[in-house]
Formats: C-alpha cells, structure tokens, sequence
C-alpha cells in the first residue's frame, strides 16, 4: 500500500517536472523575450545588458531551475502586455474560474449519475430513450455554441438571466466570490450549465455502460440466482462496481472542466484565468502563456493523485496489490 | 405417482438475431426428483446452459421463453421465477472467478444471502454462514476475506456454500468445474455430490464431459442442437446408447487405456526406429525457463521492485526418436507451452539447450540462413483453431506463404499445385482457397492449421493441445488426421496436453510435467498401467473417465 | 465491391435508419464543400463582389435598398451568407480530415511499435500518451496553437494559419488512436497466427505490416470516424475563439464568432444558419461513427 503511494507520488512529482520543462521551453525559446521587452530597435548593448538582467547567458540546466525555483515562488515574471506580474494577474483571476468549475463538476456529477443508473435498470423505458437521443446530440454541440444558444434563449429573448460577467462579488480576504450575491448567483447559472453539459453526458454514458456491463457479470447473475431482491442486486452489488470507474473518470474530468473554462469564460466574458489564457495565446504573451500551463499542469496532477488514491481505498483488489503489473 | 419436483413442459428458448430468430431450445420436457442428480449434457450450443438459465429466468436479455411451462412441486414459476431464486431453486456458475463480487466480503455475501431468505438476527445469519463455510472446507477465519484472496477451487467453494446456504431444494450447477484444474475438478465433483446427498438437494448438472456425468449423475439427458434426444439412467445410457448421437458422444470420448493387452496403444508400428536409438531428432538438455514477473521494464531496470522471477521450466531433459510421439502431460502452467516455444525458437532458454537434428535454433550465432534450415524442419500446430489463422488472410495465401517464405516452389503455379495437395492431404477441398477461416468450423481450421505446418515438409511437429478447443467427436477425427499424417510422412511429434486420454492413445513415450519439473518419463504402457511418481497417480485418478459397470 | 454489397456490414446498414440518413447528410455536405465554387452564387471573400448598401439583410426577405433576395440573408457588410456557409464548411471539413489523417497515421505508427516491440519504446511512447491524455486535447490545441504564432514572424501567422490548425488538432487527437492501436496490437500478437508467422521466420517489420495491421484497423476505423468529429468541434471551437481560421478564410466557427455579436440587435439568422450547418456536419459525423462502433464492435455496447 505505502510502495503504491509512494510510486504515484514519484510519477506526479515527474511529470510536473516534464511539464515544467515544457513551459519553460515556452517561455525561454518561443518568442524572442529580448525582443517582446525591448522591440525590435534596440542595440547591441541594450539587448546584452538585458539577456544579463534575465540571467539569458546562463547554462541552460541553470536557467531550467532558476524558472522551477521561481515558479515555486509563484514569480511567473511579467506579462509582455501591460508589464503587470503574471502571478498577480493569475491569482486575481482565479476564484472566479474555480467557483464556475466546481459549480458545473457538481451539476454534472450529480445529474450525470441519477440518470446514468435510471437509464441503466430502466433501459427500455421512453424516457431513458429520450434522456440517450439528447444526450447524443449535446456531445455533438461544441460548447461555445451551447453557451451561445443558452445566451439567445434565456439573456436575449426571455430575459431571466445575465449574458455576461458574474454580478456583483464580494471580497473575502484576496479571494473575491459571487456565491453570496444573487446576481452573482443568476450569473453563475448559464455557465455552469454550459460547462457542465458536455461532462454531464460523458458521466451519464459512462455509468449507463459500466451499470450494463455490471448487471451482465456472473457475479450478479450470481446473486440474482440467489434470490435477492433487485434492489439489493442494483444498489448494493451493482452499483459500487460502477462507481469505480465512473468516479475515475468523473475526477480526471475535474481538470478538463477548468480547461474547457476557457472556452466557457469567452462566450459568457467570464473574467477567470481561461478569458486570460486565451487572450494570451491571441497575443502571444508568452510568460501568461506558460505560467498557465504550469499551473492547469499542476492542478491535473494532483486531481489525479487525489483519484489514484480514492481507487486505491475503494476497491480491495488494488489495496492488495493483485491488480498492478497486470492492468 | 408423486409429484416430480420439477417439471419443464415443452419449454422453448428463442433469441432475436440479426436476420432471424434462432432456437436455443425446442419443445424440451424434462423431470426432476426430489435428491436427484440430473446430467444435462451435450456440445457447445447444445442448450445446455440455456436450460438451466431458463428454470430461474434468467436467460440474457436478447432472448425469452416463447412457450412452454416450467413448474416447481406443481407451481408455475416461469411467470415470476423470483419467488423460487435462491430460497427454492439455486445456481452455480462456470467461472468462478467472476462469480463473486469482488468489492464484497464473502462473509457479508453469505450473511446477506442467509438474511434475504430467512428473517434472523445477524448473529444467527453469521453462525450459518460460518457452519456453511465449514462444510464446504474454508476455514472460517476467511470469514473476512475478498473474493480475490482465494484460488479458483477455493471460490468455487464459496460459490457452493452461497448456492446452498439458503436450503434450496434444487442447484443447477452449470458447467462447475470447467474452469479448474483435473486435481480441483474432482475435489469439487465429491464435495458437491456428497453435500447435495446429504441434505437431500436435488442437483442439474450441467456438462460436456461425459466423465463428469458418468461419475456424478444418477440419470442423464442428452441434447442436441436445442433438442432432447437420450434421457435415462446414467449407467444404463452409457453402456447402452440408443440414439446415434449419444453412441458418437460415448464412442468418441477419449479413455485412458491401461495398457489392456487387446488393444495397441500406440497405433505406428515403427519397429525401425526403436531398433537404432541414435536416431534422436529432439534433444532437450537442462532446458530452463525463467520469467521476470517485475512489473514494467523500468522497475526491472533499475530494480524498484525486488524482482518477482518464477521458474516456468526447470532442467527439463528428454529426447525424442524419429518417427515417435512424445507426449509431454501437465497441468495449466506446468511449463509445457514454453516448452513448445522454445523447441520452434519464439523463446530462448534460460539456460540448457533445445536442439534439432543437433542443431540449435537458439543459438546466438547462428545466421539467418541456418535458422531458416531448421525452422523448415520443424513446425507446429496450435491450440487455438479461432487464433492461429490469420482471420484477414485467404486460406490460399496462409498456406501458400510457408512454401514462399522457404523457396520451396519456383513458379507460381507450382506453389499453387502445392497448396492443392496440402489441401487434400488434410481432407479438404481445392475450392477452399478463395474461403477465410471464419467460414470453417473449429475442426476443419485446426485441419488447415497441420496443412500449414505441413507446408515446409517438416521433420517434426509440435502439438501443442492440438484438439482441447475442440468438441469431443471432432477432436478424435483430427486425431486420427495427425496419425495417417506420421504414418505417411514418418514425422515426428511432440505431443503436448492436459488430457491423459488424449496422449494414452498417440504417444509411445510420455513425459509428467509437475511446476516446471519432468518428474516421470515412461513408455505410454508403463505410465498407465505403473506410474511412479505420486503427482503422476493423482493425475490419474482424477482424471473422469467413463466407468461403464 | 460484390463482396462488401453482399456482407453483413451493408446489410446492417441498410436496415439501420439513423446511420443511413447520417451517411446521407454527412456526404451532401462533403459534396457541397466541394463544388462550393460551382453552387455559391458570389464569391464570399472578393471585396469587389461586397455591397455595404446589403449589409443586415433578412433571408428571403427583399433588401431596403437594392431588392436583393438572399437565400440565408447577409451580414454586416453585405456578404451572402449561404455562400459564406459552403465556403465556410469547406475550410472546416479539410481541416477536420486532414487533422484526423495526421492523428490516425502518428496514432497507428506509434500504437503498432509500442504494442509491437514493446519494452522501453513501449513505455517512453505510452508514458508520453498518459501525460498528453491528462491534458484536454483542446488545451493542447490551443498551446501548440499559441507555440506556433509564436515561433512564426507575424507576417506569415495568418497564411500558414490553416496548417498551423492542422498540425495542432491533429498533434493533439493522435493518443486514443494510439492506445487503440496498441492494445489490439498486443492482443494481435499474442494469436498463434503471428507465432505461426514467427516460426516461417518472417522478419519483425513484415509480420507488423502485413499480419498486425490488416487486424488492427477496424477499431482505427471506428476511433478515426468519432475523431472526425471531435476534430470538427475542436477547429470550430478555436475558430469560436479567434484562434483558428484567420478572417479572410473563415470557417464555421469564425461566421459563429461574428454571428454572435448581431444576436442583441436581433439580426439572429447571421448565428443560426452557420450554427445549424456545423450542429448536422457533427451530430451526423457522431452518428454514424457510434453506429460504426456497435457495429464492428457489439461488446462496446
């Protein structure tokens, strides 16, 4: 169990060194840093006083470190566009995107998994029909346009709820939140739904297969030959294997969310750390570039971790150590 | 007459398929008495297994029961077979390795059974549970244990105590000990038959192993293709089968013949070859076989793991003669597969060495002009008829590729000529070259499979489980296939099975493999008739045989 | 050609409403792209063929000013958007497929070595999938994306900006072929037929090329097809965005992008026809892929 734990913790702790390296290969090689900060006119002197100050001359190895070092400082540098430092910009951007995505990963988990299971038992009622054919076309409506249409509908013909932006916030200590206001709530709604759609029908497909796929094995079949009753097959013997892989998924899938906020955060000019990102990638702010990737790069890791060891209490074949090496 | 304990009148099972409906099961009546135990027996697709699905209504979804009754002391059951499930009628599946949910205690899985049936206070519930785990032999301080702590015989067990902790008054066992080991199988069988005797449970043994029903069953029904065609006491059938069907099923399974001075036991009178023993073809000296169980390659590099290595092969030594069969016995993973592999050079061994006509394909030197010499004269046949031909590949060109590979044909019309012949040879026809295997049965795949070995013009041939895939009277014809082929050919085989009958009947010499070790080497006569080593005795005895009294 | 009418594949396809009626949508639209020069009645991108006095008109409805009737109305500038629609679609299709071409050929290559040959390759390849596969392939997108212009002088960011989209979907699908690839591969070699191969002495490349792969590519087929759309939604997606197709070769996403800033002031069918074309071209590509699937491979059910 502790050579498990320790075993994950190493390949976390090296990836994020690889993703480290990558940012850092972004941030040192693409887009000249000489040239972002000096423009193209400066003379020989300037530049070299400069790739002095930025300690450019350096071995590459030294240069590497010195950025880890940094960055474990949250010193991300400046940003090219308006010289602010990016770990200022980055955590006054933050809650705004953390609370759109745990908002949305719970809509998602929650309805995912209701409907997942009542399509299961219940495979040839109409509604379980009626749940799959919508969900089929939601994974195949990008979620821009899910944000735009939910726009069209509730903010420019029903007028219920805000288009754009989170309402009024408040600010508790450096974290401001729009959980306490109702604007901010109304604002939250539209956003959260079109983030988590597209999750909530992964979630939904995931447990009804897995639910399926359970309710054929032998074990059940066993249990149904011994007479229980089928809530006891469904809930108590079927519906813990599902889970497992379905709580898999559903974590990893936290890291996607704030991902896929990007693209949410742009439709609905939601002011978090995605409508950033994605201004960054227009303009090419490289420092904003990398220290995002480092930053999502570090939240995946660690959400994955979390799930890792989640599994590992969960099922006791893991716990015993009988699955590794051969999975 | 009293009343049977339970009837199934003209039941039929129809599945759905893509073009049409399909029978499993057509107009089957069966009866059951009270302590009875009822062989259901027949090949795969028989309908065996749907049968007993049907009694507890659990037939997969994309079929049903489209007519018939099925009742239990007189009640329909097949209506609502829920009021029956576990309290009255119970079941035991094949795998047991899936048939246990592996995120449950078995002990919570027992006492929740015991409860579901018999409203009592959970203390109650774990005294039976444990009186149950003790008569099926677990020892009850695995009262706490997950499924996968236990060895496949071992969860059959604790499939059996759940089967029969609710006192039901019939277990449909389908396909029991399939799944295990010879020496498992028979432990099973007795304890199943012993605690269904005891508590007067009647049994509905589900089989194709006509050793299985010979040694457990007092009566017997034979189906065929959905139907019932034989039913009747068991020894009274097998002595005396009516229906041809039953005659080729009792004919066709394979005996272990003790050396009985009637019958030759090896049917290739080639007086030659044992008469000058320098004609060994196959010599295995010290051959040895480790595996690295560590993980991945990168924990095995830089050893994070201490290194899980398992001897699979142990100085295993032996020779064959030109013109002999060897057989090599042993249970699963007693080595006799890695054997086979390293005789043909898809793995290289340890230590020791393998050679062919005193060359030695594993050698790190040899060139591939050499090892091509060799591998002409030595090929194999496969376990597997579905996974030893390539299913994208005409049966032309997976036969004809061996003899260009080779540079055994000049024009292409020669090779063409060649593959005909190898065709015919294994008794099918020329227009089979334009067909894809999945267009043959199980039987004639393993036929293309030798044509192909037989392509190169081989000296020996290695049989590796050639017939275990296959139904009983299948595999004595491809049988009879490999020994017309030594006679015509004077090939040499290596005979490799789990199946004492199967070698008793093809080899002249036959070697006990026990965990990696040979622990017995005798003439096929001697084997049977005196085996010396204990494991050897014990394989013996529990292999099923047909004991016709 | 007999064989494939003849198979149970067509047969089951034929009787299978949604793949069919799928099919049909997803090669109407792939014809219309093609003969988009042919059908559309202006050029959308000649600023000649442009009339402002156009701008904002409704579909099917005469215009204030010159009494011209356009089938899906006009935007801003008076563009025709039924022609900006095909030509749109034409740019979204070629970049989904050659996208979904790049991934499938990295995908199968890597998938066949690392199930393959296995060992370190194996575990340098796969490592690189799971780390890749954490990473929502439209954030890889986007930072090969952004990598990209960054490395390219600005002057050529908007010319190579197709191939740059190219290039960063399909470096970003390629690990689920891959892993497809690989697991099939290493079911494939351990059959008897490739040790049957192995025992002819057959060399490891040509016991790869023609044994593994002719057996591997049904599942590649299946995964290549919901790439197809994925690629679809994910070149929209960064066209949405702003950064994907450059303005003087629009696609899908970018007439949504423009469309969504009419949507206060009413002009709704600027979004709607462009939305409704990409929502068919996915939803159809969806279809008939999860058709493909249950199809070829009914334990995925």
């Amino acid at each position: 169990m502790l050579s498990i734990i320790l075993k994950r913790l190493t390949q976390s702790v090296v990836v994020l060194f690889l993703v480290a390296l990558i940012s850092f290969l972004i941030f040192r090689y693409v887009g000249n840093p000489v040239d972002n900060l000096l423009g193209q006119e400066a003379t020989v002197q300037q530049r070299a006083a400069l790739e002095e100050a930025l300690g450019l001359n350096q071995p590459i190895y030294e240069q590497y470190f010195d950025f880890v070092w940094s960055a474990l400082h949250f010193d991300f540098g400046n940003s090219y566009r308006g010289a602010l430092p990016v770990a200022e910009l980055i955590s006054s951007r933050l809650p705004a995107t953390l609370e759109l995505a745990f908002m949305s990963a719970l809509f998602a988990i929650i309805i995912g998994i209701i409907t997942g299971v009542y399509t299961a038992i219940r495979r040839n009622s109409f509604l379980s029909k009626f749940i799959l054919s919508i969900s089929l076309i939601g994974v195949s409506l990008p979620t821009f346009l899910i944000g735009v249409l939910l726009i069209w509908l509730f903010a420019v013909e029903l007028k219920w709820l805000p288009s754009f932006g989170r309402g009024e916030t408040i600010q508790l200590g450096w974290w401001s939140t729009g959980l306490l206001t109702l604007s901010g709530l109304k604002s939250l709604i539209l956003p959260s739904i079109t983030l988590g759609l597209y999750q909530l029908t992964l979630i939904m497909r995931l447990t009804r297969s897995e639910m399926l796929e359970v309710l054929d094995q032998d074990y059940v079949r066993f249990v149904r030959a011994l007479g229980l009753s089928n809530k006891q097959v469904h809930f108590r013997h079927a519906l813990p294997n599902t889970l497992i892989p379905v709580i898999t998924i559903a974590g990893l899938q936290l890291g996607s969310i704030v991902a896929f906020a990007i693209v949410t955060e742009t439709v609905f000019q939601w002011p978090g750390v995605g409508l950033l990102f994605i201004n960054s990638v227009y303009f090419v702010d490289i420092p904003v570039m990398s220290a995002y990737l480092l930053l999502v790069g570090g939240l995946f890791v660690i959400i994955n971790l979390i799930v890792d060891l989640l599994y590992l209490i969960i099922d006791p074949r893991i716990r015993d150590n009988q699955l590794i090496g051969k999975a | 007459m009293k009343q049977p304990l339970l009837n199934l009148n003209n039941i039929s099972v129809t599945f759905k398929t893509r073009r049409q409906d399909f029978k499993a099961v057509e107009d089957l009546s069966l009866t059951l008495k009270e302590g009875e135990i009822l062989g259901l027996v027949g090949e795969s697709g028989a309908g065996k297994s749907i049968t007993g699905a049907a009694i507890l209504g659990l037939i997969p979804s994309s079929g049903n029961l489209s007519s018939g009754e099925i009742s239990f002391k007189g009640q329909r059951i097949d209506k609502d077979p829920k009021i029956v499930r576990g309290s009255k009628i119970s079941m035991i599946f094949q795998d047991p390795l899936v048939s246990l949910n592996p995120l449950r205690r078995i002990g919570d899985q027992l006492i929740e059974t015991i409860q579901t049936h018999s409203p009592c206070s959970r203390t109650e519930a774990y005294d039976r549970a444990i009186k149950s785990l003790e008569e099926v032999g677990i020892d009850q301080n695995r009262f706490n244990a997950y499924p996968h702590t236990f060895s496949g015989g071992m969860r059959q067990r604790v499939v059996i105590a759940l089967a029969l902790a609710p006192q039901p008054a019939i277990i449909v066992a389908d396909e029991p000990t399939t799944s295990l080991d010879v020496s498992n199988q028979a432990q099973i069988l007795s304890l199943l038959k012993k605690l269904c005797k005891e508590k007067r449970t009647s049994v509905i043994l589900i089989t194709h192993d006509m050793g299985v029903i010979s040694q457990t069953t007092d009566r017997v029904a034979v189906l065929y293709s959905g139907k019932l065609v034989e039913i009747g006491i068991t020894q009274a059938v097998l002595k005396n089968p009516r229906h041809a069907y039953t005659q080729s099923l009792v004919r066709s399974t394979p005996r272990i013949e003790r050396g009985s001075p009637k019958q030759p036991i090896h049917q290739i009178p080639d007086s030659k070859s044992k008469l000058c023993p320098d004609s060994k073809v196959l010599i295995a000296e010290d051959l040895t076989r480790e595996f690295d169980l560590s993980p991945t390659w990168f924990y095995h590099k830089f050893n994070v793991h201490k290194q899980r290595r398992v001897l699979a092969v142990d100085s295993v030594s032996f020779s064959i003669n030109k013109g002999e069969t060897y057989g090599l016995v042993g249970d699963s993973g007693s080595g006799k597969s890695t054997i086979a592999k390293m005789a043909v050079g898809l793995l290289r061994p340890s230590s020791g060495q393998i050679t062919v006509n005193g060359e030695n394909l594993n050698s790190s030197t040899i060139s591939h002009r050499q090892s091509q010499r060799i591998r002409r004269r030595i090929q194999m046949v496969f376990q597997s008829p579905y996974a030893s031909l390539n299913p994208r590949w005409k049966i032309g060109s997976i036969l004809a590729e061996p003899i260009r590979v080779f540079g055994l044909s000049s024009t292409k019309e020669e090779e063409q000529n060649r593959v005909f012949e190898l065709l015919d040879q294994v008794g099918l026809s020329k227009s089979d070259v334009e067909k894809y295997p999945h267009e043959f049965s199980g039987g004639q795949r393993q036929r293309i499979s030798i044509a192909r070995a037989l392509a190169s013009k081989p000296e020996i041939i290695i049989c590796d489980e050639p017939t275990s895939a296959l139904d009983v009277s299948v595999q004595a014809q491809v049988l009879t296939l490999l020994k017309e082929l030594q006679r015509e050919f004077s090939l040499t085989y290596l005979f490799i099975t789990h199946d004492l009958a199967v070698v008793s009947t093809m080899a002249n010499k036959i070697g006990v493999l026990n965990q990696g070790r040979l622990i017995e080497e005798q003439s096929s006569e001697l084997l049977f008739s005196k085996p010396q080593h204990e494991h050897t005795k014990m394989l013996l005895d529990s292999a099923p045989k047909l004991d016709i009294a | 050609m007999n064989r494939f009418l003849k198979s149970d594949f067509f047969y089951d396809f034929l009787r299978a409403p949604i793949a069919v009626a799928s099919f049909v949508v997803v090669s109407t639209l792939i014809l219309l792209a093609l003969l988009a020069n042919f059908i559309a009645p202006t050029n959308p991108f000649d600023p000649a063929s442009l009339n402002l006095m156009n701008g904002f008109t409704a579909p099917m409805e005469p215009n204030a000013f010159t009494g011209e009737i356009f089938l899906m109305g006009t935007d801003d500038q008076g563009r025709d958007l039924f022609s900006a629609i095909l030509f749109g679609l034409r740019v979204s299709l070629f970049v989904g497929l050659m996208a979904v071409l790049l991934a499938t050929v990295i995908g199968v290559f890597l998938g066949l070595i690392a199930g393959y040959i296995g060992g370190w390759l194996d575990s340098l390849i796969m490592r690189l999938a799971d780390i890749q596969m954490t990473f929502p392939s439209i954030l890889i997108a986007m930072l090969i994306y952004g990598v990209a212009r960054g490395v390219l002088p600005p002057e050529l960011r908007d010319e190579m900006a197709i191939t740059v989209l190219i290039l960063s979907i399909g470096l970003s699908e390629w690990v689920s072929i891959a892993r497809t690839v690989r697991g099939s591969t290493l079911v494939e070699k351990e059959k008897e037929y490739v040790a049957a191969a192995r025992l002819i002495g057959l060399n490891h490349s040509r016991i790869m090329i023609r044994h593994i792969l002719p057996n591997v590519l049904s599942p590649v087929l299946v995964i290549a097809t919901i790439t197809l759309a994925l690629a679809i939604i994910a070149e929209a997606t960064l066209s949405f965005l702003g950064v994907g197709a450059p303005p003087t070769k629009p696609s899908l996403g970018t007439l949504i992008r423009v469309g969504q800033d009419f949507l206060f002031s009413g002009e709704w069918w600027i979004l709607l026809f462009p939305a409704l074309t990409l929502l068919a071209l996915a939803l159809s590509v969806n279809l008939f892929g999860d058709w493909l699937r249950d199809t070829l491979n009914p334990r995925l059910k």
